[in-house]
């Protein structure tokens, strides 16, 4: 157990706690964006800082944090508050235009951005890969490149054959920046399929599906 | 000044390299910053939100400076900035980042501010806010600017002094620096600046 001040109020909690768990567990609310609680913390976005009176006012992430005995932990303080606000200002850059971006910008009491950038779905949150990796165990996709050209994509940006089709990512994406489309190719047969008229499910072939005149043919060959 | 860990942090500059650097008065400190931030920002790996963007913006914000198209609030943009990358950033590399743009705020306020409201870089190195100009008393006419401007923005005869058509001009400086006369020099505050306009709305 350690003990440890948030927003001046005394909490216990179990070693190897992260100040976000303590928060929510006491109902202080910290704001996050890539954090996701079936998730390692990715500690990317820097929405969660809180400020730690304890340690000359350091900023840290509250996702990836762990509590520490004697801990002073501000979160809502000017220093907190300006950060979170630029940070939801320079994510408006590129992701005016995305629902969730406008929320946390709102929250913040930001308006409007002073600087631009071309729309961009993806606010590089790292949910998708992350979950692709721990949960799913496929490791499909990952995060390519470098500054302001990283970006989500399978290996070599063509198809990967480690995906197993389960749409996570999709899922789990906080912006919808990431589309299902079936790309499996159309199964092909020189003998026309049957279609099911209820479902329009194909199956097997009308010349293989009469077991009886195959099994002739099989016998007496032409 | 002491070469040691505590004076250099007070400094706002840090022990390792590029840390302290050297420079006189013909180098221009918003095009310093600028350079910097140019190098950080391609260095970035991109994982976390204040150095990705936040360097990015500081350099566009820097290179619309040092092009002479600074904005009211530019500065104060930069401090805050500065200051929210300095402390959010994940790592090392966007937490010392900013320190380039954080010092010349510091000790080279007026330069930025030269730059913004009167049109000038005393340094005469933002391209935007200075012009090659010949001094006519001074141009024997030989020719050796016009054959070897690299835009062919010298005009004038033999023996005449020559001209600059600016229209054509690039600012390379390759005329300043062949000119056997020192009959080129570098002028600058005669480009757009904000205080003219500023007193041209008012007008
Ligand atoms: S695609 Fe969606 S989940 Fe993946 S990093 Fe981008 S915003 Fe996050
Ligand atoms: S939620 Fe903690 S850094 Fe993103």
């Amino acid at each position: 157990m350690v003990k440890l001040e948030i927003d001046n109020r005394e909490i216990r909690v179990e070693t190897g706690t992260t100040i976000l768990q303590a928060a929510r567990m006491n109902g202080i609310a910290i704001p996050t964006l890539c954090y996701h609680e079936a998730l390692e913390p990715y500690a990317a976005c820097r929405l969660c800082v809180v400020e730690l009176a304890s340690a000359r006012g350091k900023l840290v992430a509250a996702c990836a944090q762990p509590c520490e005995e004697g801990m002073d932990v501000l979160t809502s303080s000017p220093r907190v508050q300006n950060s979170r606000r630029i940070t939801a200002e320079l994510l408006m850059a590129s992701g005016a235009h995305l629902p969730l971006v406008e929320a946390i910008a709102q929250a913040m009491g930001v308006q409007w951005a002073r600087y631009s950038l071309p729309a961009n779905d993806c606010i590089l949150c790292g949910l998708c890969v992350r979950a692709c990796d721990e949960l799913v165990g496929a490791r499909a996709i990952s995060l390519v490149k470098r500054g302001l050209e990283k970006q989500v994509a399978a290996p070599f940006e063509i198809a990967s054959a480690a995906c197993i089709g389960c749409a996570t990512c999709a899922l789990i994406c906080p912006t919808g920046a990431i589309a299902l489309a079936d790309i499996t190719p159309a199964p092909h047969s020189a003998h026309d399929p049957r279609t099911c008229r209820v479902c329009g499910e194909q199956s097997l072939p009308q010349k293989f599906a009469d077991v009886e005149a195959l099994l002739k043919e099989e016998v007496q060959p032409a | 000044m002491p070469i040691d860990y505590e004076s250099l942090t007070a400094l706002g500059a840090i022990m390792g390299s590029g840390g302290l650097v050297v420079v006189d008065e013909d180098t221009c400190m918003v095009d310093l910053a600028r350079y910097f931030m140019n190098f950080v920002q391609e260095e970035s790996c991109g994982k976390c939100t204040p150095c990705r963007l936040g360097t990015k913006a500081m350099l566009d914000t820097l290179t619309r400076i040092t092009q002479g198209r600074g904005e009211a609030g530019d500065i104060e943009y930069l401090a805050e900035l500065a200051d929210a990358v300095k402390t959010s950033a994940l790592c090392g590399l966007g937490q010392t980042a900013p320190n380039p743009v954080l010092t010349t705020l510091r000790y080279f306020h007026d330069e930025y501010a030269e730059h913004l409201y009167g049109g000038v870089c005393r340094a005469r190195v933002c391209k935007g806010l200075i012009r090659y100009e010949i001094i006519p008393e001074l141009c024997a006419g030989c020719l050796v600017c016009l054959r070897n401007c690299t835009m062919n923005a010298i005009v004038g005869e033999k023996l005449k002094p020559h001209s600059i058509n600016y229209a054509l001009c690039g600012k390379c400086g390759v005329c300043k620096a062949l000119c056997k006369f020192d009959a080129v020099r570098v002028t600058t505050g005669n480009g757009y600046s904000l205080k003219q306009l500023d007193r041209a709305i008012v007008q």
